[in-house]
């Protein structure tokens, strides 16, 4: 039973994947079915907002249901929840609406399949969370690397990740690209006096500068390259609210001197930035770092993708583990 | 018209609206639908249900009043689903459980305040019908407790799940979900008797939280219930704005309050500058817009009239919008009111400095004109004016205005209110005040100006 005992230290845990099919909804049941054995432990699900995946396979028929047992409570919009199997009693309806209609939080009196659809804001999300962790011991959210407005997983305590076969047919290809991901959640946390300020800013760019927060007028990343003298008027110190891009990140490997140069966006998530340039940006001396740390607690792999072709367990473990040094499993042998 | 068009159209009014404690929805809608009366019968019923949450709230605690109003705020509406009832459809799940929850709720609130005036219905029937079990808890789903069949087929639904049957598990779920469609049906009947019962207490629960809302709100402002009479009058003893006042004593400054009579003939009101003649006006725009919406009123205590409509002409610059000159824009409003005046009816007639942007030769001529207009209709008017010796029938009052002694300049325009007595007395209007240029003095305005104004 590996990593499911590590849950148990955390009010919250999400589940993320690096593509559809990656393994994550099995990652979910696999975990889900494990803490029945923890006959004490008040579990409560949700899912973080209803990113175009989970549209998709609204519209779809094939939904990626998760299995919960008698006692866990769930939130899920009111179109989903009409769609559940499962006997459920109703505990409250939020006012506030979501695209799928209100949430409603219900807790399971028998075993059995739901679709989960929570609400889409980070803001909301962790008021959702805290009012859950007063009712039950632990929180799981089924999450997304999401995009832009979407709820961010490092709202919770703990994150686990899937990837596999689904996320390319090249054994080597699929393993840079978690190991990316994996870099990107190992990004320090921004220990300046000003993060607290940040965390309120909602849209913008600052400089950070002697412990004041400077807004800079830059309308958007985009236009980076009109913006170029008023970007580092106050400073090295700049924090972006949104999304990291590729054109500011070349833009910034242009510069000639890097080592004081420190960029802080709000989560990993909001990195859209490649790989090569964000290691050349990190290898030139330059520091990039988060508000809000991602505490990614296990890997899970699945070595199967939709599409047919299959991964060697061993080679696929194997390849993953000299690359990343974390615990990792192969969600088909868990 | 109504209350929500009403606090669009003033904003001392849209004030008071704001500092309201409204918990619920249909509370909300209640007031915000609710029109300008012309009954006296209404508002002191409106006066008396605002007096039985007065009573309440000072015999609670502060902590048991809290809970009340927490529980007045978890109050949902479910207006919709007690329609889709009365009109034989079938509510889902989300909608019985809100409905249960609504039961219960109403219940808790009965038991804490049991009004008599807005009596809230026992609901114990309904609480029976989403609780087979009895438990009386805020949750609900159909019940295995509801039918045997229902039991027999979830069981074989979970048999069938356990041994991991997935395509006969679907179809025993399939099952499961026609009987509880059935149970839902046989619910929706049942409640359907229950529909009466259910649409007093949506009704009486909006009344409870507007007449508390009223309540604290009265308390808060040291608001007062007034006579109604038909004579054609409007006097207040120790009038106020509710709403200055409350300001200016968040910064411990002066306010003092008036009294006024107005009645047969049009009220004329002269005085300096800041001597508070606008503010007048507003108040009794407000004090009346007020009681006839069912409010108590900003006085110590009063006899009024109640009027068809409140007619004010008090220029603040929403004629810019319109681009009109300031003329031409209370030329026309006063026109507007004339007609309305003429349709019939008693109305409260305020004008605040008519004629003012015209030269006062002509000015003084308009001013007496509309008086005279006014003067052979049914209506209660009151005009402020600078022009003096108004030759109209009308009553000439006048604020007391600057208290002389003991002032050395300069003073705090800020602390200005403490230096005028704002009382209205009885005047001949052969002579207006001709306090501005000494008003400059005191708030120590550029010397030069006022040396040359004086030459």
């Amino acid at each position: 039973m590996p990593f499911v005992e590590k849950l148990l230290g955390y009010k919250s845990v999400s589940f993320v994947g690096m593509e559809k099919n990656a393994g994550k909804t099995q990652t979910l049941n696999y975990v889900l079915n494990r803490l029945r054995t923890f006959s004490e432990l008040k579990l409560a699900i949700s899912s973080i907002g209803i990113d175009g995946e989970q549209v998709d396979q609204v519209t779809e028929t094939a939904k990626p249901e998760i299995t919960i047992y008698k006692g866990t409570k769930f939130v899920t919009a009111q179109a989903l929840y009409n769609q559940k199997e499962i006997i459920a009693d109703i505990e409250s309806v939020s006012r506030q609406t979501t695209a799928l209609g209100r949430l409603i939080t219900a807790q399971a009196v028998s075993d059995g399949k739901v679709l989960l659809a929570g609400p889409s804001g980070s803001e909301q999300l962790k008021r959702l969370i805290d009012t859950l962790s007063t009712q039950v011991d632990l929180c799981l959210i089924d999450g997304a690397l999401s995009r832009m407005s979407f709820g961010s997983p490092c709202i919770t305590d703990a994150m686990i990740l899937s990837t596999g076969a689904a996320v390319s047919a090249s054994l080597p290809t699929m393993v840079a690209k978690t190991r990316f991901i994996y870099q990107l959640t190992q990004l320090p946390k921004y220990q300046g006096v000003e993060s607290e300020c940040l965390k309120q800013k909602e849209n913008g760019i600052f400089a950070l500068s002697d412990g004041e927060v400077i807004e800079l007028e830059i309308p958007s990343l985009l236009m980076i390259d009109r913006y170029k003298d008023k970007i580092f008027a106050y400073g090295k110190r700049i924090y972006i609210s949104g999304v990291l891009n590729e054109k500011f990140m070349q833009f910034l490997c242009t510069q000639k001197e890097l080592s004081s140069t420190e960029i802080i966006i709000k989560d990993f998530t909001k990195n859209f930035a490649s790989p090569e340039s964000i290691h050349r940006f990190l290898q030139r001396g330059g520091r990039l770092s988060v508000l809000h740390p991602a505490n990614l607690i296990a890997i899970t792999a699945n070595p199967i993708s939709p599409s047919g072709y299959n991964f060697n367990n061993e080679q696929m473990l194997e390849a993953l583990s000299q690359a990343i040094p974390m615990d990792i499993y192969n969600i088909k042998t868990l | 018209m109504k209350f929500q068009q009403a606090i669009a159209e003033y904003k001392a009014l849209k004030t008071i609206y704001s500092q309201m404690n409204i918990q619920t929805s249909m509370g909300r809608k209640l007031l915000l639908d609710t029109e300008f009366s012309h009954s006296e019968a209404w508002i002191k019923q409106q006066w008396q249900q605002t007096e039985e949450c007065t009573e309440f709230i000072n015999a609670q605690n502060e902590q048991n009043l809290h809970k009340f109003f927490c529980l007045l705020n978890s109050i949902c509406d479910v207006k919709g689903t007690v329609k889709l009832i009365e009109q034989d459809g079938v509510a889902d799940d989300v909608a019985l459980f809100e409905l249960k929850v609504f039961c219960i709720n109403i219940k808790k609130l009965k038991k804490q305040f049991d009004s008599t005036l807005m009596p809230l219905p026992d609901l114990q029937e309904a609480i029976e019908i989403l609780d087979p079990e009895g438990l009386e808890q805020p949750s609900f789903h159909v019940y295995s407790a509801y039918s045997e069949e229902l039991t027999k087929a979830r069981k074989r639904w979970e048999k069938a799940r356990n041994e991991n049957q997935e395509e006969e598990s679907r179809i025993l779920y399939l099952e499961c979900l026609k009987i509880e469609d059935q149970i839902r049906e046989r619910l929706c009947k049942k409640l359907f008797v229950q529909v009466p019962k259910l649409k007093q207490a949506l009704r009486n629960v909006a009344l409870i939280d507007v007449a508390f809302a009223k309540a604290l709100l009265a308390k808060e402002l040291n608001l007062q219930k007034v006579e109604i009479c038909d004579q054609k009058q409007i006097n207040y003893k120790g009038m106020f704005h509710p709403v200055v006042k409350k300001l200016m004593s968040e910064k411990s400054k002066r306010y003092q309050d008036i009294d006024i009579e107005v009645g047969e003939d049009v009220f004329l009101i002269t005085g300096a500058n800041m001597a508070g003649k606008t503010m007048i006006l507003k108040t009794l725009a407000l004090n009346q817009l007020m009681l006839q919406y069912g409010f108590m009123t900003s006085c110590r205590e009063g006899k009024v009239s109640l009027v068809e409509s409140v007619q004010c002409s008090i220029g603040d610059g929403q004629n810019e919008e319109e681009g009109l000159s300031s003329f031409a824009w209370e030329i026309k409003t006063l026109d507007n009111i004339i007609k309305t005046m003429r349709q019939g009816g008693r109305h409260l007639v305020l004008v605040d400095e008519l004629a003012r942007t015209t030269n006062p030769v002509e000015g003084r001529k308009l001013v007496e004109g509309f008086i005279k207009v006014s003067s052979k209709q049914d209506s209660l008017t009151v005009v402020t004016t600078h022009y003096s010796n108004i030759e109209a029938p009308c009553k000439n009052m006048r604020v007391k205005g600057f208290i002389h002694h003991n002032l050395t300049p300069p003073i705090d325009i800020e602390r200005i209110s403490e230096h005028i007595d704002y009382s209205l007395v009885e005047t001949d209007n052969t002579e207006v005040p001709t306090e501005a240029l000494n008003l400059c003095r005191l708030l120590a305005i550029d010397n030069e100006w006022i040396t040359l104004s004086e030459e």
